[in-house]
Order: structure tokens, then sequence, then C-alpha cells
């Protein structure tokens, strides 16, 4: 059995000397999706501008919260839970089963540029949301605005990692991409989206800090929300929960993908 | 790796997991699944440069074994090593975007294959030239048609640079020019050093495409070599097998239903089951197969009740209009009652063959089949023709090679068919020649093997047999069975496009000689008909060259000339042997006489008759021998011999003085007739000595009841007589190869020659005879007063410039000598 860690540095080579299979993939997944309308690829931009637009008339006239503000906070923890939730999709491998069964090439290719496709419209919100905040004259805590990036980049990891894990088990039990749709939903509202981690209470109160998810939404709403550089422990918990779960999940798909062409 | 080996494959082992619901598994989370192995130790070389197509059954493996050699899939034991980059083009939609457009799509798609995005713009427009897509390039690709978007994905993969190239039924989508395209693409990669390896089901594609082939089966490499001989194994295996041919009948194929009842009538494969050979008859002439209908109408008419009857001449009728000619045949003899006529035709043939003469034998035969109806006439067929081939008859052999292939009047066998050619063609039969080449060529009933297939064609073509002419210089230009030589080739097609008007030649030269007129340039239309191995011509210059009639005597040339003719049987090889009796340009040479007489005698010619009569007379070269010489000389006679008849006349002359004698009665007014008709015959056939004329004239009972002592006991009992020649021939043969006489040496020449230059072929003969029975010369005499030279006499007068005719045969030679290399590739 190869090392590991040397395994990982191969296919770091291979995933670079094919980054134009890698590209073509994340195009083919961007520019393909939204070619027959006509601004096409605008839609990137525009969604997220959109989807900030109808929290904020949402939580000011319709359903106003008492919360200053809300529609920055939603809008901050509302992008990382959707990215989480589209990396454990898990159809990453089997809506590629076309590619894997017909080409030779490095197969982490499909995971990578299936989660590097969902982390680029998180990129993009990330940057209206940020544009929005500017000009609407909020506080920004310009260090922790320095800290986005790398919490983004953390949070790609952890992606990754968690779609290597339940893409891989996907191609052997096709019930899981069933199961992971439901339990998106509970995962969702055990998420502090719509409501403040000092909300909640009983059951939910205990179970909110063992979710990962909180570890990285909880860092965007300290970055953008509360203007701070985001406590240390989130910090460190979003580092280790993305090393635990990229190593996890490159070495549990480096295992199986030997059999993907076989089984798909 | 060695320098030439891209692909390395050792000991290859793979097993997919399948559902065997056989193997019961309990359990809901237990594994259902068991191991079905794939391929079971495959061990492959590819070399650079190779196209090699990959053919078997469905689900026999060839995508996978692509997939193992792309690495796609990892083999469970093994090892796979391939060198270069591999580019696999498993299946041509791959990863293609319906939205996008087709420009878009070429850059996605080269992408996919690692090709940059600037390093593809830069092609763009040849690609887009070269897919033929016109306006379509720039609409969404889900716009188009599953062969636009083939045509697309082909022009992409055109660009796509890599060593290898791994292609998966990629051909077989989009129309003919595509598919055209796309193979000639192939061909230019491995031009270009690269190698291919692609799957097809399209065996016409594999054999056009690929160099080499590999056939997977029973999870191994059955067979591995050039792709036109797996092709054949392969399709023969197909019709062949048992299975294949049952779940085809069932699945309503009429050709397969047809195949099946005769494995069920022949017990190929399986046993001999005449219900099943009935009911899968029934089934396929339901679906209207002529054959089918053909046979099952044969199996009623024997079974001779008045419905199965009238059903059969109803199936016959169909099968008939379904374009049968067995069957128009039999539905027109039924219809029209000639059944009458062709049995008086028959009765009188079968009494003309009393005599056991060969020839006679021969042409009864030939009627017995021509006309057979029902299956036991074909074996009736089968037996008179046997006899006449034992007897030596040449022409009988390529029909009973005929009837063994197809299987009629006797139990197929393609083996003794084979026999029966080769031993034909090696007396000198060119029409058994080409036959053998078809044959070999063919592939269908035997092993194909071009390069057996060019060396019968190129003996044939040597005999002057046009058609064969042509096959010699097909398979020299596309280099099939023999090394590509262009110039041969043009060489050869100047010989067929020559030899089809020797027709006319022979008209010319026939009409000058009829009205006596004479014309310097005759000696020049020999030449050119004797270079494209026209025996007859041959055998007429040989004969000037001898005589120094119109050109210089040149006794040299004039034997090395009727060398090259008597590559085929027949006349040449009779003149060649009284070149060996007289000396003329060789030494004498009574053997070597002996054994080209009786070749000749096999093919009918009477002059080769009366001197082989002559020799078991004398002992020349024998044992006297009165049998042979009395059954040689009326054969002669028969066969219209002058100096024959003479002596058969006195014999019968004798005898019937010695009747007449004895009875005291006197001569019989009938038998002078006899021979009146037999002289009148004489004059008609003058081209009897060349051989066989296939005319089956019913020459009344008179020339041959007299004389046949002993032979009255039915073609069958004579043909022993008849056999006598034979028997003796294979001796001769084995003679000949052990002592090291002055004979071997010159049939060596001969055969050698043979590769090189020839003859016109006997065989062609009977068809320009038929047209001009009555061009005559009475003059005839046996041994010298051949029509051929008798010809020449006309045009005698105006001498030929004498340097011209020395250097002539010179040029013959160094003609010839060019051809050797290609004789002998």
């Amino acid at each position: 059995m190869e090392n590991p860690f040397a395994r990982i540095a191969r296919s770091t080579r291979d995933v670079w000397n094919n980054r134009v299979i890698l590209m073509a993939m994340v195009r083919r997944n961007t520019a393909g999706r939204y070619k027959s309308s006509y601004i096409g690829f605008a839609w990137h931009l525009i969604m997220p501008v959109l989807m900030i637009v109808v929290l904020y008339i949402t939580f000011t006239s319709i359903r106003p919260r008492p919360l200053e503000d809300f529609w920055v906070y939603l809008s901050a923890g509302m992008f990382p839970v959707t990215f989480i939730s589209s990396c454990l999709r898990g159809n990453a491998v089997t809506r590629n089963a076309k590619y894997i069964t017909k080409m030779h090439f490095p197969r982490e290719i499909v995971v990578i540029s299936s989660v590097m496709t969902d982390f680029l419209t998180v990129v993009f919100a990330y940057v209206v949301i940020i544009m929005v905040i500017l000009l609407s004259g909020q506080y920004v805590n310009w260090t922790g605005m320095l800290f986005i990036p790398v919490e983004l980049l953390l949070m790609f990891m952890f992606g990754l990692g968690c779609s290597y894990i339940v893409s891989t088990i996907t191609v052997f039990i096709k019930d899981i991409g069933y199961f992971m749709s439901v339990a998106m939903r509970l995962v969702f509202w055990i998420t502090p989206t719509f409501f403040l981690v000092s909300e909640a209470k009983g059951l939910l109160s205990s179970i909110v800090w063992y979710n990962p998810f909180t570890y990285y939404v909880e860092t965007f709403h300290d970055i953008l929300y509360y203007g701070i550089f985001p406590h240390t422990e989130l910090v460190l918990m979003s580092v280790a929960l993305a090393v635990v779960f990229f190593l996890a999940g490159i070495m549990i798909f480096f295992h199986y993908e030997k059999r993907f062409p076989e089984v798909l | 790796m060695e320098d030439d080996v891209v692909i390395r494959i050792r000991g290859l082992r793979k097993a997919y997991k399948i559902i065997d619901p056989s193997v019961k598994k309990i359990g809901l989370l237990s594994n259902k699944y068991t191991d079905y192995p794939i391929f079971e130790g495959i061990d492959l070389d590819v070399k650079r440069g190779d196209i090699v197509g990959i053919l078997g059954r469905n689900g026999c493996g060839k995508s996978t074994f692509l997939k193992i050699v792309s690495q796609i899939v990892e083999p469970d034991e093994g090892t796979v090593e391939v060198e270069g980059k591999v580019a696999s083009i498993l299946e041509l939609s791959m990863g293609f975007h319906g939205d996008l457009s087709g420009r878009d799509n070429i850059v996605l798609r080269s992408e996919l294959y690692g090709i940059p995005r600037d390093e593809v713009r830069k092609h763009i427009d040849e690609i887009v030239e070269y897919s033929d897509l016109g306006v379509f390039i720039d609409n969404p690709v889900r716009t188009y048609s599953s062969g636009m978007r083939s045509r697309l994905a082909f022009a992409i993969m055109v660009n796509v640079d890599a060593d290898i190239f791994l292609v998966d039924e990629a051909l077989s989508t989009g129309d003919m020019a595509f598919a055209s395209k796309a193979s000639e693409h192939l061909k230019n990669l491995v031009r270009s050093g690269k190698t291919v390896l692609f799957t097809s089901h399209s065996l016409g594609t594999i054999q056009r495409t690929c160099t080499r082939a590999i056939w997977i089966s029973e999870r191994t490499i059955r067979m591995d070599g050039e792709a036109s001989e797996v092709c054949d194994a392969y399709a023969r295996s197909i019709n062949d097998s048992v299975e294949e041919t049952m779940s085809l009948a069932k699945g309503g194929s009429s050709s397969a239903q047809y195949r099946l009842s005769t494995f069920y009538r022949d017990g190929n494969g399986v046993e001999r089951n005449h219900e099943e050979q009935r009911k899968w008859l029934e089934e396929a002439a339901m679906r209207e197969h002529p054959m089918a209908m053909d046979e099952l109408a044969d199996i009623l008419m024997s079974e001779g009740t008045a419905e199965s009857v009238s059903r059969a001449i109803d199936l016959y009728q169909r099968a008939a209009e379904n374009g049968n000619f067995d069957a128009r045949r039999k539905y027109a003899t039924m219809y029209g009652d000639t059944h009458e006529d062709i049995e008086t035709l028959k009765e009188m043939m079968a009494k003309l063959a009393e005599s056991g003469y060969p020839f006679d034998l021969f042409n009864y035969g030939s009627l017995l089949y021509k006309s057979a109806l029902i299956p036991s006439e074909y074996e009736e067929a089968f037996k008179v023709l046997t006899a006449a081939s034992e007897a030596g008859w040449l022409e009988a052999d390529t029909l009973l090679a005929q009837m063994y292939r197809e299987g009629t009047g006797v139990d197929r066998s393609i083996e003794k068919s084979i026999q029966i050619l080769e031993d034909s063609a090696n007396r000198g039969n060119s029409r058994a020649m080409s036959s053998l080449g078809d044959l070999f060529l063919d592939g269908k009933f035997v092993q194909r093997d071009p390069v057996r297939a060019y060396e019968w064609y190129l003996k044939s073509a040597c005999c002057g047999y046009a058609k064969s002419q042509y096959q010699v210089a097909v398979m020299l230009s596309s280099g099939l069975g023999v090394e590509k030589d262009e110039e041969a080739a043009k060489e050869w097609f100047a010989r067929y496009s020559s030899s089809m008007v020797n027709d006319s030649r022979k008209i010319v030269l026939d009409t000058y000689k009829k009205r006596g007129l004479r014309d310097p340039r005759i000696p020049n239309l020999l030449k050119a008909s004797s270079l494209c191995y026209n025996t007859n011509s041959m055998v007429t210059l040989a004969g000037k060259y001898s005589e120094g009639r119109d050109v210089k005597k040149n006794p040299g040339a004039a034997f090395s000339l009727m060398t090259k003719a008597a590559v085929a049987g027949g006349q040449p090889r009779a003149r060649l042997g009284e070149m060996y009796m007289d000396g003329v340009g060789v030494d004498p040479d009574p053997v070597a006489a002996k054994k080209l007489f009786e070749d000749a005698a096999a093919f009918g010619d009477a002059n080769a008759m009366y001197r082989l009569a002559m020799m078991y007379k004398d002992g020349i070269a024998c044992e006297p021998d009165q049998d042979n010489y009395r059954m040689y000389m009326r054969m002669a006679a028969e066969r219209g011999s002058r100096d024959a008849k003479e002596v058969v006349m006195k014999w019968d002359d004798r005898v019937r003085r010695r009747r007449a004698k004895a009875d005291g009665s006197d001569r019989p007014e009938g038998s002078e007739r006899p021979y009146k008709n037999e002289s009148k015959e004489g004059a008609e056939q003058p081209k009897n000595d060349n051989g066989e004329k296939e005319t089956p004239v019913p020459k009344g009972e008179g020339p041959v009841s007299p004389g046949s002592n002993g032979s009255k006991e039915g073609y069958r009992g004579p043909a022993k007589d008849g056999e006598k020649p034979r028997s003796e021939r294979p001796k001769n043969d084995g003679g000949k190869s052990g002592t090291g006489n002055p004979k071997k040496n010159g049939q060596k020449g001969n055969s050698d020659r043979s590769n090189k230059g020839g003859a016109k072929g006997n065989t062609q003969r009977p068809k320009n005879d038929g047209g001009k029975s009555g061009t005559g010369n009475p003059k005839k005499n046996g041994q010298k007063g051949n029509s051929d030279r008798s010809n020449k006499g006309g045009a005698r007068g105006k001498s030929d410039n004498p340097k011209k005719g020395a250097s002539e045969p010179n040029a013959n030679k160094e003609k010839a000598k060019p051809e050797h290399p290609n004789g002998d590739a």
C-alpha cells in the first residue's frame, strides 16, 4: 500500500497536470448551466444579489425581526450552508459516470470540479455581500475581512472532504443520496442561520455545537455581522475539521476509486 | 520495453461482479454478487504502427479490454504496460454539453482530452472544416442528429495528439462518407507511427482498415493474426456455430433457418434429423427463402404424392420468382413438359456412354447433372462424372469438385473438392487453377489464404485464362497475397485487356486462312496474343519458328515458346510432346513425350491419343500394350484424328470381313454409314484435336458400337479400361520424381516458367469453337497438318523481315525475365 501522503502528493501532481480537464469540467458546470439563458454567466452574480434583496424585503417589511440588520446575519450564514449542503448531495461521481467509465484521468477531478463549481457561487456571493455591506455603510472589521479568504479555503477543504466521503459511498449505496437530501433539511434547521446561537434552547442548544457547519457559519457571522475577528475556538475548529474531513475523505476516495468504473 | 512494442500485456485476469440468481445469498446487506471472469490469462504485444481490430460477440469483453489498456479499469491480476500517451475514444458523443454550440463543445471536448484552450483555438477552423457541419456548428449540440454528433466528435479526435488511440465502435455511426473518412484517418495515424486499437462488429471495416485483428472469445484471445484471416475465421465460426445459427433462426432470419436445416441435413454439429430439417426448411420457405423453397420442393417431389407434387410445383414457381435459377429450370421443365424430351436425350447419351470413353461419360454426366431434379438424380450424375474423372477427363474434375463443395449427390467434403481441383490443376486444367484461386481468396469454405490463391491465379493466368489474369493484376496492385508491384500489375492488366480481344484476333486469323488472304502482319498478331499467353497462338507461332515459315527458322525459340504454352493441358502439351519425340529444339526424349501426350490425351487431344497409341504399339518408352493401343487409337479416331480413323477403319473392315465369312451375309448397309457420319463430324469439328468440345452431339450408335470390345457392360465397366491411363499416370509421376532423367528437367523448367509466362487456356476454347465449327480444314492430318499450321500456309508467301523474326523471340525472353521475381514472390 502506498504511503497516504505520497499518494496525496501524487494525486495533487496528477490533478495539476490535468488542470485543463479540471477547468473544462468547471466551465462545463458553470458556463453550461446558464447557456441557453439570455444573460448567461451573469446569473452567477445576480443570483446572490437577488437572494439578498429577497431576504432584506422579507425580514424588514413582510416578517420583520426585532434584531437589527437581520438580513446581514442571514446572508452571511446562508451561503456556507448551501455550499456544504450541495457538497453533501453526493452525486459528484455518479453524475459524471460517463467520464469515469470512458476516460482515463485522475478521478478526483470530478469531485474537485463539482465542489469548485459550488464554491465559485459562494465566492461570488461573498463578493456581493461585502459590496452591499460596504455600500450600506455598515461597520467593517478589516482584519476580520482579511480572514474571509482563509476561512473560505478552509471551508472548501471541509466541503471537499465531505464530498469525497458521500460521493464515494453513493457509488456503492445509491440510497445514501436520497437520505442525504432529507438529512440536509434537518442539518439546515440545526445550523444557526435563521436563529442566533444564543437563542438556542433545550435540545438544540446542546447539539448545535456538535454540528460541524456551525463553526464555519459562526465564523462568518463573527466577521460580517458582529464585526469582530472570529473567536479562536472557531478558527481552530475550522482548521481541525477541514484537515480531518479532507484527509478522511481523500483516503476513503482513494481506497474505493479503482472500483468505480466497474460499479458505475 | 523493446523498441517497437508499445502495449505489453502479460497474464491479464479480470473478473466482474455480477448478480447470479443461482447462487442464493440470504440477508438484505449480504453480498449478492458473484465473480464472473471475463479474461483469464491474456498475453498480448502490440507494436508501434499496428492498427488492430478487436472482434468478438456482444459481451465478450471487447470494451473492457480497451478500458484495461487505457487504464480506466484495473486488472485483477497481470500487468499492462503502455508506452506513450493514450487517447481513448470509447464513446464519440461523450462529454458534449447539449446547450453549448458545436464550436464551444469543440473547445470543451478538446480540453477534456487535455488540450489547452489556446491550442484548440488555433486549430478550431480546421476542426470545423473537417466536421463538415456548416452552419450547424454554431447551434446547440442538443439540436444535432446522432450522425452529426459523431462527425463533430470525430473531427475533434482528429486534432488529439497521442501515441495510442483506442476507439470503441466509433466508426459504426455516421454515413458512409464519414465512415470512410474516419477509417482513412486511422490509417493516416498509423502511417505517422501511431498505434490504433479499435473494436467493431463490422467485419468489412476491420478488413479494410486493420493490419491485424484479435478475436476475443471464451475469456481469452481466440485468434490473433492478419485482419482478413481473423475476420474470415470469425465469420465462419458465426456461420458454422449451431447455437448462433439457432438463435438467429429463432429470431426469424430465413437465411439462418435455411443454414440450420442444412446442419440437420448434413449432420453438421448436430445429429442428423429429418424432421428438424423439414421444420426449418418450412420456416425458411415460408419467409420466401429461394434456396429453402427449392430444397423443400425437392423433398416434396421425392415424396411423390399428388398433393406434395402440386405443392412442390408451387414452391418451385415461387422460388423461381425469387430468382433461383435451379428452381426456374425445374419449374420450367415441369410446366413445359420437356421431361420426356430430356429423358430421350438422356437415354441416347447413356448409350453413347456405354463405350466407356471418358469424353462420352463426361457428356452424359454433365447432362445428368444439368437436368437433375431430385437427389437420386444428382447421385447418378455424380457416379457418372466420377467414372469420367477416373477415366482421366479433366473437365469432369471441375464439375465433381463443385458437387463435393455443394454437397449435391454426395456428402459434402471440402477437402475432397480441393484435392480433385488440385489434381486437375496440376495436369494443366486452367479453370481448376482459377477455381482454386477463388476458393482460397474467398475463404468461405477453407481458411482464407491469399498467398496460395495468388499462386493458383498466376498459374491459371499463365495458361491464358483471362479472368485469372485480371485477378493477378488486381492482387499485384493491391499487394494481396503477394508483394505489391505496380509495374507487374500494369503488365498483367495489359495482358488481360489484350486477352479480351483474342477472340477478334482469332477471327482475323481464321478468316484470312479460310479466304486464302495473305498479310505480313499475321505473325505480329500471333506474337501479340502469345504475349498474353494465348496458347493457340503460342503453338502456331512455335510451329512457324520450327519450320521457318514467315519468320526465321529458330527451333530454340519454338521449343521455349512451346514449353511456355504447355503449362496448359491439351494441344500445347501434345505439340511439346511431338517436339520431344522429334527432337525439335531439344534432345529427343520419348519418356517426357509420353508423359506430355498422356496429359494432352486427358484433355481430349486427338493427336496426342494417336501418338500415344503408336507408342504403345511400338513399345516406345513403355512396354508394347495392345489394349492401350486399341483404346487410344479408337479414342483418337472418335476425336477426329484422320490417321487414327484410317487405322480403325482397317480394323473394322477386317472384323466385318471375318463376320461376313462367318455369317455368309453381305455387308450391312448401316455399317457404311457410321464412317460417313464420322468423317463428316471430323470435318465439322476441325478443332477436335485442340481439346474438349463440349457439344454433346448425339452421334448415333454407329461409331461406337462396333469396336468397343468388352466394353459393353455399361459405362462403369469400361471405366476400368479408362482407369488405365489414370493409374499409370501416378506411376509415371513417381518415376519422374525418382529418377533424374532429362524429362524431369524438362518438366521442372516447365513449372518454373509457369510462374512467369505461359500459355493460353485451353478451357476457353470451347467457347470459340462453338461459334465457328465449320472453318475446318479438311486436309488436316493427325501429326502435321494441324489446322493452325495450315493456317499459316496462306501467309507464307510474303515472308517476314528475317531480322525482325530473329529479334522477336529474344524480345519475348526479355519480356519474360523481369517477371521472375513476381512469380517467385
